[in-house]
């Protein structure tokens, strides 16, 4: 008997549950992490995304979108969708895939309904979804739990995309007599929601916004160059006076360490903007290239001003910056 | 390093907790209070803070016990607190104190409804004014949920921050009910805003508070709060702060006092508090702990919390007083005011501190502290033989009263004799006899009772002086971590001088002398320290608890949770003295937490074993005091009893006269006592001048004088006269308002008295004894099952709280708990510099595995193997403790999507780990002191001991063991004697130990004695136990220290 989870490999997502466990799967939490489903989807249809040319719909705004634009938490549902596509750092191939696409903040994840997606060596068939590690640790194909998924979907999700959740839901039947014959067991593990709703809520807020998610999911898996590139995107963001990119980036321990809930997000904007407001950057660090110093962590540049160090830290599964100090 | 700001997190930083939760009843307005009127509640808080200012954390915990009351149009609230803890950790490592508070009242104050008015003094009220009852009427209406904002100008905080603008603050009220309770909920959310600091420093600040209080604000069930902040350099560096008080209502027994299981609101509304409040809030790139952290944001912090928790409650006039009593201290307690000044040991201290500041200037550090503590020890020395030299005088006057009773006694029955007459002369003699005898009387229980005081007050200065002997020894000195604790705080002054200058801050000064109210728990004083004079002043309550006014010793025996809260004083005195500038104060303050009691410095120096240790030391001295009471009782009953005897005789003797019959007393000098007739002379008198007298004692008129036929007279006593005298005793024993002798129906004693011979008891009186005795055993016996009940009661408690874990990991609310802990936490129970030296433990290390030990500890989560040794007894009590054991070898639940984390395996295997280090010290029983004797080191290799009853000298025999290296090196038996008996062995170097058996107990139970041991240089050189048959008790012993 094949005996294995719906979802999750051991290594990323903790012991397999056996079916005596929890039934929660993917579906369902998924479905809270959503959040509120537009009352009706765009009527335009699907817009054309990407050179794989598919075209993708957000779950959350009923708008076209590219999948690379989501938002953390939300999903792009595609149809027939084909071709090569870069998405989280991947060369993803479509072949005639209808399901959904997104990114939660442990991994990025296509859901296949039909059809087959590839990438990094791995292929998902109806019925399993594609897993992108971050830092381009690579893919994985696993089951998922269609019935709790497609039961996640609203009345609005399923009348615009009627297509889709009718193949969703017939994948949910075929698993639903492997289930009752015991060739699959169910997870707890929700690849859109690790651990638990209010966890991945509070992990998106420290690295699901775009400016480090982009870094975290451009396929660089070297260190040095994941700092090297938080570096140049933090300098650049003060050269153009980028507020929310320096934001982003910023150290989020002191302002809640693993949660940027209520008032933290909107205080490291205060910061955020102080410090763009502090000096001229543009004259500063502007085209400067900062180089690694033997301290960990700290990167330095020579500036007509002195020195320029910007010390980064390593939180929750990312390198952030801590301060930039400048005149030493 | 200064932590200027830190100075709230005494008492200050609650205030905003405190609101017209606070003080509900001035939180409530004029209407409402008719709705609360004749409503009381008295509960404990639970308060903790934690702040961080980019250098170093600090925490503190610490439990106060608040009052509410209102009645008729007026509201009254006390707060008192009592003990907790305080740490700063910092990149050297964490400091660490606990410490216990006695005070009476911090706050104390009245709320007038109809007036509007609060009793005392206003500093508070310009910010009140100025600030607070512009944003107050805001809000929606009280007893209506919603939710407002409000914009508080932050120019009205009176605080040195520029360009703030205004800050705004969402604030919430909610009414709901759970579990049948109603209760309203408070939140307010402070946006995230900017300033600058006079240093030139941006900051960035926002914070988060909930309130959940009674529908009334009268009752607090929790508050927690949490402030943030990011203070940035213009060089780039960036500073983080945080600040996180919490306040909850709690049972006696430490669990919450409402249950919050299943209440989601409060659950969603904690969680939003404590979101992103994970660890300590680290430095930032901010190196050296030389430069100088502005704490402005933490006042910032407390004033905008207050206002909005204000806002929430609508609380006018009240929060004004709330705010008002806290920061001056409130009006004085009428208890605090009755204090009187009984020259004792703080004005001693004071003196000494005094001229040392004078002599050293204002330099606060251990040595002050030690050697005000020295000073106290002579001045007890002092004290102890002056009260011993007045009691000896005040017996020698007795003494010679007694000698006037016996020759008026004497004279009068001389004169009365002489008379031979009736008529007033009679009378008047008469009269004067009784009077004598009467004082005779009273004089001979003055000198029974003086004895056996004179032998108390000894007893209880001579425990004094060990106490302060172990204390002088124990006084950390320069390089300790408490004296570390002393200087951080000392080097916190600087700035608060500054603060003192500005406007409402400056009433922490007054505040902080109010604060030093203290009070002496094992003597049984109370101190508090005049806020003008700085003078600290002594006197005796404990009517503010309510556990109702006993002594320590009673305290600890009935409840020893709240004797051990109340004794000894606040150190967050100390604190708040050293912020506001006071050095001398907080010297003052600090010498109190040392001289206060001794057992205070156990408690702060040892941790939880010390006191496991203390408790039975003072069992053992209650169990003395008892015993000597007894004596006492024993002593006077046998007075009385001898006289009862001697009347009985006497009644016996006269047996077949009664000599009430005919009107005569037998108390009359003139009739001869041995046979119950009238003397010759008198005789001869009424024969010529009274024939009818003569006939109604029943002689016969024409008989000659002296009579002429034998008197048949018997002298013993039938079964009926021993029916009656064992009632009678019975009586005596039974009521403890002796002499209830029928004194009424008797004749006098021997007219001349000799005065009580203590010693001697009839020899036909002592089966009688024999039977005391055994009541004595019964009772006994009784006061065993009373402290075995105890003892189960305690079990009991042990096992719900293991349930109330377990009910708040089912809950959920464990969220919650973390949020309300902090690190000082840790150190209410377990404090103290690491043990290194396994020196002492060798003898009995060669014999283990050392290296599982070694591990054992670690994962139990000790530093090392020294500190779990040290720790022992606390080991070996949880090893035997079935709940704890059932609990600790309880494998964490795997279910659930966590499923079993490192930190749940971890923990478990600390737990175990725990209860295999105890099992292997509870088999090793042999190297610790056992049976209330305790530890001691003596100075050489000679060990010089003295073992005598201390008691009564009934025939306790015992056997004595002396051990080394696992082996006899002594061994005999011998009979317990007052006068004692003196060994001298010698000793090697290592540990030994003396084991005494008890053979019997004597017969009167159980066997007691006192060993005196020579030369000790650590612990008590006399120590006492009580053993049954069979028992053994083991006293360990470290020569060569």
């Amino acid at each position: 008997m094949r005996r294995i989870g719906l979802f999750g490999p051991r290594r990323i997502f903790g012991p397999r549950r056996t079916r005596s466990t929890s039934l929660y799967g993917f579906a369902a939490i998924a479905a809270a992490a959503i959040g509120c489903l537009p009352a009706t989807a765009d009527a335009q249809g699907y817009a054309e995304v990407g050179a794989g040319e598919i075209r993708a719909v957000s779950l959350k705004s009923g708008q076209a979108v590219s999948p690379n634009a989501l938002e953390t938490g939300d999903q792009a549902v595609i149809e027939n969708g084909n071709g090569l596509v870069s998405f989280a750092g991947y060369d993803v191939d479509l072949d005639n895939v209808s399901g959904a696409m997104g990114y939660s903040s442990a991994a990025a994840y296509v859901i296949v309904a039909s059809g087959a997606a590839s990438a990094a060596g791995e292929t998902a068939r109806a019925g399993e979804i594609l897993i992108l590690m971050p830092r381009g640790e690579g893919a994985a194909a696993q089951f998922y739990d269609a019935g709790r998924y497609a039961g996640s979907w609203d009345e609005a999700s399923i009348s615009a995309h009627p297509a889709v959740y009718e193949q969703l839901d017939a994948v949910a039947g075929r698993q639903k007599w492997k289930i009752f014959f015991g060739r699959l067991g169910t997870t707890s593990f929700n690849i859109a929601a690790p651990g638990s709703a209010h966890a991945e809520t509070a992990r998106r807020s420290i690295v699901g916004d775009a400016t480090v998610r982009d870094i975290r999911f451009s396929g660089v898996s070297d260190g040095v160059e994941i700092e090297r590139s938080v570096v140049r995107t933090f300098t650049d963001a003060l050269s153009s006076g980028d507020v929310r990119t320096v934001a982003e980036l910023l150290d989020p321990t002191p302002y809640g360490g693993a949660n940027m809930s209520g008032q933290a997000a909107a205080a490291r904007q205060m910061v955020a903007e102080r410090m763009v407001d502090q000096e001229q950057w543009s004259s500063l660090v502007a085209g400067r290239e900062f180089t690694r110093t033997a301290d960990a962590g700290v990167w330095q540049a020579a500036t007509p001003a002195g020195e320029i160090v910007i010390r980064l830290t390593y939180a929750n599964d990312f390198i952030f910056v801590s301060n930039i100090k400048r005149g030493i | 390093m200064r932590m200027n700001g830190l100075h709230k997190s005494g008492r200050n930083i609650f205030k905003a907790m405190l609101l017209g939760t606070t003080i509900a009843g001035g939180a409530i307005q004029p209407a409402m209070a008719q709705d609360v009127a004749g409503d009381m509640d008295v509960y404990l808080l639970q308060f903790g803070s934690e702040f961080a200012d980019g250098t170093q954390v600090l925490s503190h915990s610490q439990e106060a016990l608040m009052a509410r009351s209102f009645y008729d149009a007026r509201s009254q609230v006390m707060l008192d607190f009592r003990n907790g803890a305080v740490t700063i950790a910092d990149a050297s490592g964490t400091n660490a104190s606990a410490f216990s508070s006695l005070t009476p009242t911090e706050v104390n104050y009245g709320f007038d409804y109809d007036s509007g008015t609060l009793l005392g003094e206003s500093t508070f009220f310009p910010f009140y004014n100025d600030t607070i009852r512009g944003q107050i009427g805001n809000g929606v209406p009280l007893g209506q949920s919603g939710e407002w904002q409000i914009e508080v100008p932050a120019s009205t905080l009176n605080l040195p921050i520029g360009a703030a603008g205004s800050i705004p603050v969402t604030v919430s009220r909610s009414y709901t009910s759970h579990n049948g309770q109603d209760v309203a909920i408070i939140e307010f959310d402070i946006a995230a805003f900017e300033y600058d600091l006079a240093s030139g420093e941006d900051v960035i600040q926002w914070g988060k508070g909930v309130a959940v209080t009674d529908d009334k604000f009268g009752t607090i069930h929790a508050v927690a709060t949490h402030h943030r902040a990011l203070v940035m350099q213009p060089d780039g560096t960036m500073r983080p702060m945080s600040m996180k008080t919490t306040a909850y209502a709690k049972n006696t027994d430490g669990t919450w006092r409402f249950d919050f299981a299943g209440f989601d609101a409060v659950e969603d509304a904690m969680a939003r508090v404590a979101a992103g409040t994970e660890g300590y809030v680290h430095t930032i790139d901010f190196s050296g702990n030389d430069v100088e952290v502005d704490q402005t944001p933490f006042d910032v912090a407390n004033s905008l919390q207050l206002i909005a928790m204000a806002s929430g409650e609508l609380s006018a006039n009240g929060l004004a007083g709330d705010i008002q009593a806290y920061l001056t201290g409130g009006p004085q307690d009428p208890m605090t005011a009755a204090l009187e000044d009984t020259g004792s040991w703080s004005g001693a201290v004071n003196t000494f501190l005094n001229a040392y500041v004078e002599q050293n200037g204002p330099v606060m550090d251990a040595n002050a502290v030690k050697g005000a503590a020295t000073y106290v020890m002579e001045e007890l020395e002092f004290r102890a033989n002056r009260a011993v030299e007045t009691y000896t005088r005040q017996r020698g006057t007795t003494k010679i009263l007694r000698d006037n009773a016996v020759s008026d006694v004497r004279w009068y029955t001389k004169e009365i004799a002489k008379l031979n007459v009736d008529g007033e002369d009679y009378s008047h003699l008469m009269a004067g006899y009784e009077e004598a005898k009467d004082r005779l009387s009273t004089l001979d229980m003055s000198l029974v009772q003086q004895d056996v005081e004179l032998e108390m007050a000894g007893r209880k200065y001579q425990t004094a002086l060990q106490d302060y002997e172990k204390l002088a020894d124990n006084v950390p000195t320069s390089g300790s971590k408490f004296a570390s604790t002393l200087n951080k705080m000392s080097e916190m002054v600087p700035e608060s001088i500054k603060k003192l200058g500005n406007g409402s801050l400056s009433a922490l000064d007054k505040y902080g002398k109010a604060n030093s109210v203290w009070t002496i728990g094992k003597a049984g004083y109370n101190a508090t320290q005049d806020t003008s004079s700085g003078k600290i002043n002594l006197t005796r309550s404990y009517s503010d608890r309510p556990q109702g006014d006993r002594t320590f010793t009673e305290m600890m025996l009935q409840e020893p949770y709240y004797a051990m809260k109340d004794v000894g004083v606040d150190v967050l005195g100390i604190i708040v003295n050293a912020y506001a500038g006071d050095k001398k104060s907080a010297a003052l303050d600090a010498t109190a937490l040392l001289t206060s009691s001794a057992s205070d410095v156990f408690v702060s120096g040892k941790g939880l074993s010390e006191i496991n240790t203390l408790n039975r030391e003072l069992t053992e001295q209650s169990r003395e005091m008892e015993n000597r009471l007894r004596e006492m009782e024993r002593r006077s009953a046998e007075i009385e009893g001898k006289r009862l005897a001697d009347e009985y005789v006497n009644d016996l003797i006269y047996s077949d006269v009664d000599p009430y019959a005919n009107g005569y007393d037998l108390s009359d000098p003139r009739i001869d006592h041995r046979t119950g007739y009238p003397k010759e002379a008198y005789w001869e008198y009424l024969r010529n001048n009274d024939p009818q007298k003569l006939v109604n004692m029943g002689i016969d008129p024409n008989m000659p004088v002296g009579g002429w036929p034998e008197q048949p007279i018997s002298t013993e006593p039938t079964a009926e006269d021993w029916n009656k005298f064992n009632r009678d005793m019975a009586d005596i024993i039974n009521n403890p308002g002796y002499p209830t002798a029928p004194k009424d129906r008797m004749p006098p004693a021997k007219p001349v008295d000799t005065g009580p011979q203590y010693s001697e008891v009839p020899e036909w009186l002592k089966d009688q004894w024999a039977e005391m005795d055994e009541r004595r055993a019964r009772q006994e016996e009784l006061n065993r099952i009373q402290l075995q009940i105890l003892m189960d009661q305690k079990h009991e408690e042990a096992l719900r709280d293991e349930k109330r874990k377990e009910q708040r990991a089912a809950s959920g609310i464990d969220s919650m708990d973390s949020f309300f802990r902090n690190n000082a936490f840790e150190y209410e129970s377990m404090v103290g510099i690491v043990a290194t030296d396994l020196t002492p433990w060798l003898s009995w290390l060669v014999q283990q595995d050392v290296d599982r030990l070694e591990r054992l500890a670690l994962q139990a989560g000790y530093p090392n193997l020294a500190s779990a040794l040290a720790d022992a007894a606390n080991l070996i009590r949880n090893a035997e403790d079935e709940g704890f054991r059932r609990w600790a070898n309880t494998a964490p639940s795997c279910a659930g999507i966590a499923g079993c984390g490192p930190q749940y395996l971890e923990r478990w295997a600390m737990k175990k780990s725990q209860v295999a280090l105890g099992d292997i010290l509870a088999d090793s029983r042999d190297i610790f002191s056992t049976a209330g004797l305790s530890d001691i080191k003596i100075s050489g290799f000679l060990l010089s001991y003295i073992m005598r009853d201390y008691s009564l000298e009934d025939g306790d025999i015992v056997d004595v063991i002396i051990t080394q290296f696992g082996r006899k090196i002594f061994e005999t038996q011998i009979s317990l004697l007052n006068a004692g008996t003196d060994f001298n062995i010698n000793l090697q170097p290592g540990v030994a130990a003396i084991e005494i058996t008890a053979v019997n107990e004597g017969y009167s139970s159980p066997n007691t004695a006192a060993i005196t041991i020579a030369n000790v240089t650590e612990g008590a050189s006399e120590q006492t136990y009580s053993l049954r048959t069979g028992e053994t008790a083991t006293l360990r012993v470290e020569p060569g220290q």
